[in-house]
């Protein structure tokens, strides 16, 4: 088989396509052809546009996520250090006898910090454990006991949760809400709480504390976890006490009194005072004698909460004569009398 | 992309006519007869070839060198060429063909081209290697520029050149 040269298949080529000879009308076609495009050309391209543009819109349309679907993920609560302070707070303690036995504050995750007056302070077991700041109260007054730094805290989102507790109102010396009885120790002016939830101790500081220690837990909100009252001074007749509430796992923190009030007990020359745990709420009684024996006396009730203390209706009036009748000037609560 | 003024349209238009009137009266015949030798139904090489100097007058005004509209076009015919082939492939295999009407002059021409050896080994051949062989012997086109028109390699297109002269060869041995 001989190869093919170019030049004969060039040949052959030519010879084969030879015949063809265009058509007369080949020239008007083309005319009519570009004509047909030319006129076609404004509303094929305007037909195009609307259909891309029709095309984008249904994209968007499909992608476009529905409102419904939207996700809104709540804002993280703000980062509170433990020792942030509201100055619209203050820690209260009792103005009277100037033992600053009772005083509001919070509690500050670092132990000893809490200088001053009725600065709380709550060592938990473990760094796991470290909470920020939590309600102690918010009274509606400033006392003249200034704020410290770690003294006041700000309750809200910050609390630590409450665990569920077992019973309402809280059984005998249950603090935590587990039905079990915690133990209650002092060390210094720093009282301890061993809750049997967890095994956590939590330090309270206080300005000072009675010695032999003087406690009673009692559930004054009826919330199923109890109140403790730790007695912080006696002198001249005069018992004063501190109020500590758990307010969250392991959380205690002192409770501070509206204005005016104190929490203390006994007739002290024409003065006397003294509190009740009523059913759900604190009493205490304020009384003034011009001879010692007939004392007009002022109850206020208060009603506790996570926000501390709060008077509610009108305070109560009466006279009381002493010895003769039954004394109003005594701690009334648990196991104190 | 500035606007063009309507003065400048026209006179792209005009360009665009005489251009188109020349390359009709030229080139026309010989893109039939690329056409013919490229397509398998010699019926529609008249439509490809006005197709493509539509298609070409249309982009006149986009043309970056004018010098070269015949070279566009070259390439516009073998493109639309290899769509048509591409469209009826299936048809082309399985549909029977009609029974022709009464023979005119032009059906008459096509028939001896039908007819011819050289065009029945030609359709014979894979698309690549027709596309090269018509390029190179019948237009006459360097490699260079057959490769730019196929869109493929210079040594891709020798390489279907010379298998496709090999089948050619034998295909038409008894022809010379």
């Amino acid at each position: 088989m001989s190869a093919l040269e170019p030049d004969e298949l060039t040949r052959l080529l030519s010879e084969a396509v030879e015949p063809i000879r265009p058509s007369a009308e080949a020239y008007r076609q083309i005319r009519a052809g570009i004509d047909r495009r030319r006129r076609w050309r404004l509303p094929a391209l305007t037909l195009g546009g609307m259909v891309m543009a029709a095309l984008i819109a249904l994209a968007v349309v499909a992608i476009r996520p529905s409102p419904s679907n939207q996700v809104v993920e709540p804002a993280a609560p703000p980062v509170m250090p433990s020792t942030y302070s509201d100055p619209t707070q203050a820690g209260a303690g009792p103005s009277h006898t100037g033992s600053g036995s009772s005083g509001g504050g919070g509690h500050s995750s670092t132990r000893g910090t809490g200088a001053g007056t009725g600065s709380g302070t709550t060592t938990p077991s473990s760094p796991s454990t470290l909470r920020p700041s939590s309600p102690v109260t918010e009274s509606p007054t400033v006392t003249t006991t200034p704020p410290s730094p770690s003294s006041s805290a700000n309750p809200g989102v910050n609390s630590p949760p409450l665990p569920t507790p077992v019973a309402r109102p809280a059984g005998s010396g249950d603090i935590d809400g587990d039905g079990r009885a915690d133990d209650i120790s002092a060390d210094g002016s720093t009282v301890k709480v061993a809750f049997s939830r967890d095994s956590t101790v939590a330090r309270v500081a206080l300005a000072e504390i009675s010695v032999p220690l003087t406690t009673t837990v009692v559930d004054i909100d009826g919330d199923g976890f109890g109140e403790l009252l730790v007695q912080t001074a006696d002198s001249g007749g005069t018992k004063s006490y501190a109020l500590l509430h758990y307010i969250g796992l392991d959380t205690l923190v002192p409770v501070a009194l509206p204005t005016g009030l104190t929490l203390t007990s006994g007739v002290r020359g024409n003065a006397a005072n003294g509190f009740r745990c009523g059913g759900h709420d604190l009493e205490i009684s304020a009384g003034t004698s011009s001879d010692g024996s007939a004392f007009s006396v002022t109850t206020t009730a208060l009603t506790l909460s996570r926000d501390g203390l709060t008077a509610t209706g009108t305070p109560a009036s009466s006279t009381v004569r002493l010895p003769s009748d039954p004394s109003p000037f005594t701690p009334a609560c648990g196991s104190l009398s | 992309m500035p606007a063009r003024s309507d003065a400048a349209r026209s006179e792209v238009a005009r360009d665009a006519d005489a251009a188109l009137t020349a390359l009709y009266s030229e080139h026309y015949r010989s893109l039939v007869r690329l056409a013919a030798l490229l397509l398998d139904d010699i019926g529609l090489c008249e439509e490809v070839v006005q197709d493509a100097y539509i298609r070409v007058h249309a982009a006149w005004g986009r043309l970056q060198d004018r010098d070269k509209a015949l070279a566009y076009l070259r390439q516009t015919v073998v493109n639309l060429a290899r769509s048509t082939l591409r469209r009826r492939l299936v048809a082309l295999k399985h549909a029977p063909k009609p029974m022709p009407d009464a023979a005119s002059a032009e059906e008459g021409a096509y028939s001896l081209v039908e007819r011819a050896a050289v065009i029945q080994a030609l359709r014979e051949l894979p698309r690549r290697q027709r596309e090269a062989v018509v390029l190179r012997y019948y237009a006459d086109m360097s490699e260079a520029d057959a490769a730019a028109v196929m869109g493929c390699s210079v040594g891709s297109v020798k390489a279907y050149t010379s298998r496709g002269l090999s089948a050619l060869s034998g295909k038409l041995e008894g022809l010379r």
